[in-house]
């Protein structure tokens, strides 16, 4: 897979704060590559440096093959960024907008092509203002498109959608990747990282510490899925414990939860138990934890296992 | 040059949105014309000299060129980088000379649309004179005024975060020149100590240099103002780009 984005130990500190701390990673062409971290984790600071809006003090950002701090004009060139929608004065009209930002490069894709894509026909004449959240958004997804770049930055895409808006954009940031785009999302929404992206750089507290797909991700943290049914038939709750893969019983008069490693098999075990003590597995429940809890559980204590 | 082009076009329609940049720069010039015209008009201040509202139409286009520069290019400066729209053009190719290039061109679109308004209206109501070299002049004038005083209110927009810090610096610049450069009154009215601080503001050297060329004089009589605007107007350039800011932080 081509390399678009290559960073190498970049690192970026104000004061004593260590915003990124030498940071190593490679984005591969026409990749969905999220960066999600809890607030002040260094994410945005880490996408503007790629962005070319800030210098690194040390390591070194090379994008579309330049290094960003000697070639920033050419790289914006060909990279599309979608900042949260306030960034757009609200008096202008939607065909302004875009008709202003495709001057401003030397390659665009025609205003039609953006404005067909993204179904803005009959916007064009409204005022930015008086759009919908869902809306705006996708005018400033259109402007993000308008030089027909190689690399799109997506800074919170649906922040602020309702959830029919946010699975448009989600259908939008698809088509562009099929369409040979790489694209990097920053999101709070850990739901957002795994339907969405192909690959997840969790960050925390300027640190890189864990890259992988979202299966990868939540396979790696092990032990989280559960089974859980009914506690009827007075099964023994000795056995169940000693059940192959289970790590963990939560036993309650009604409810009986296990952690498995291996939820096929334990389940299989499960069900033979049952029928060998004679009772039944009824309101039978299986879960596979989510990007959610992996950010969760490599975030809240500040430890990484990358 | 397609950028440049654009986004002046872009910003002047904006301009022309905002009911405020209409008030200060096409109704506020007219009513202080109406105002001191029909208290002043006729009178003069020297048994020779020209009507006082001969003096005042070029000393009000060059006040025009003030005000527009100090307050509505800071401020729209201000305004536009805290709302984030600087921000975004920064993730863009354009370049901070091109953003200051479109800002200045719509402020002269303003500074001359203003000046034939103010000039109409004088003719029609005291039917001043007027030559055509006076005419051309006049807006010689008022464009080598702009590049200074624009380069000034840009560069104070570097130094406000928000518009209301960005409206009390212009008004340190504008009220003091406004009173002290011979806009309403002459400035050899003024006791001496004052004329000595006149002869330090910039805009009295533009008002002399404004009233004399309308007046019928040639611009190369006026070296020493000319020097003193070129001068004004390199600082301001320099200042404009080296305070430029795409964002608060």
């Amino acid at each position: 897979m081509e390399t678009v984005i290559d960073l190498d130990k970049v690192r970026k500190q104000y004061g004593t704060n260590v915003a990124v701390n030498d940071i190593s990673m490679k984005v591969g062409k026409g990749e969905i590559f999220g960066i999600v971290g809890p607030n002040g984790a260094g994410k945005t600071t880490l996408i503007e440096i790629i962005e070319g809006l800030r210098y690194a003090d040390s390591g070194t950002a090379t994008i579309l093959g330049k290094d960003i701090r000697k070639h920033a004009e050419e790289i914006k060139h060909r990279i599309g960024v979608l900042l949260q929608s306030t960034s757009i004065p609200g008096k202008a009209k939607v065909k302004e907008i875009l008709s202003l930002y495709a001057s401003f490069y030397n390659k665009t894709s025609t205003n039609t092509d953006v404005t067909r894509r993204l179904g803005l026909e009959n916007k064009q004449n409204a005022y930015f203002k008086s759009l919908s959240g869902g809306w705006k958004q996708r005018v400033s997804l259109a402007l993000a498109l308008i030089n027909d770049p190689a690399i799109v930055f997506l800074d919170e895409p649906s922040m602020g959608l309702d959830p029919n808006a946010r699975n448009e954009m989600w259908k939008m940031i698809k088509q562009m990747r099929d369409e040979g785009r790489t694209i990097v999302v920053t999101t709070h929404y850990m739901e957002e990282a795994e339907v969405l992206c192909d690959r997840v750089a969790i960050i925390n507290k300027g640190q890189l510490i864990a890259l992988d797909t979202p299966k990868n991700l939540i396979t790696l943290l092990g032990g989280t899925k559960r089974i859980g049914f009914k506690n009827v038939g007075q099964p023994n709750k000795e056995a169940i414990a000693t059940l192959p893969f289970v790590t963990k019983v939560d036993w309650s008069p009604a409810y009986i939860e296990l952690d498995t490693s291996n939820i096929d098999q334990t389940l299989k075990y499960v069900f033979q138990l049952a029928a060998s003590e004679n009772w039944d597995v009824t309101e039978l429940k299986l879960h596979e934890s989510t990007m959610n809890e992996v950010f969760s559980e490599m975030t809240s204590e500040g430890q990484g296992i990358a | 040059m397609n950028a440049y082009l654009k986004l002046a076009a872009f910003d002047s329609r904006l301009y022309f949105r905002d009911f405020l940049t209409i008030f200060w720069v096409l109704v506020y010039p007219v009513i202080m014309l109406l105002l001191f015209g029909f208290i002043f008009g006729d009178t003069t201040t020297t048994e020779v000299g020209p009507r006082y509202i001969e003096s005042y139409v070029p000393a009000l286009c060059a006040m025009n060129v003030m005000s527009v520069a100090v307050f509505t290019l800071n401020i729209n400066m201000v305004t536009a980088r805290e709302n984030g729209i600087l921000r975004r053009f920064r993730v863009t190719p354009v370049r901070k000379s091109t953003v200051l290039a479109s800002q200045a061109t719509q402020g002269l679109f303003l500074v001359l649309a203003g000046a034939v308004e103010i000039i109409v209206i004088a003719k029609l109501v005291w039917d001043i004179p007027m030559s055509f070299m006076g005419i051309v002049s006049l807006f010689v004038c008022l464009l080598i005024g702009a590049v200074g005083f624009f380069s000034l209110g840009l560069a104070l927009s570097g130094l406000a975060k928000t518009p209301g810090a960005a409206s009390g610096f212009a008004m340190i610049i504008f009220f003091p020149s406004l009173f002290l450069s011979g806009i309403s009154m002459p400035v050899e009215m003024f006791p001496s100590f004052i004329q000595n601080i006149s002869a330090w503001i910039p805009m009295t050297h533009f008002v002399t240099m404004v009233q004399g060329v309308w007046q019928g004089h040639a611009i190369t009589t006026y070296g020493f103002e000319l020097a003193v605007m070129a001068g004004f107007a390199v600082i301001g350039v320099v200042l404009a780009l080296l305070l430029f800011r795409w964002e608060n932080k």
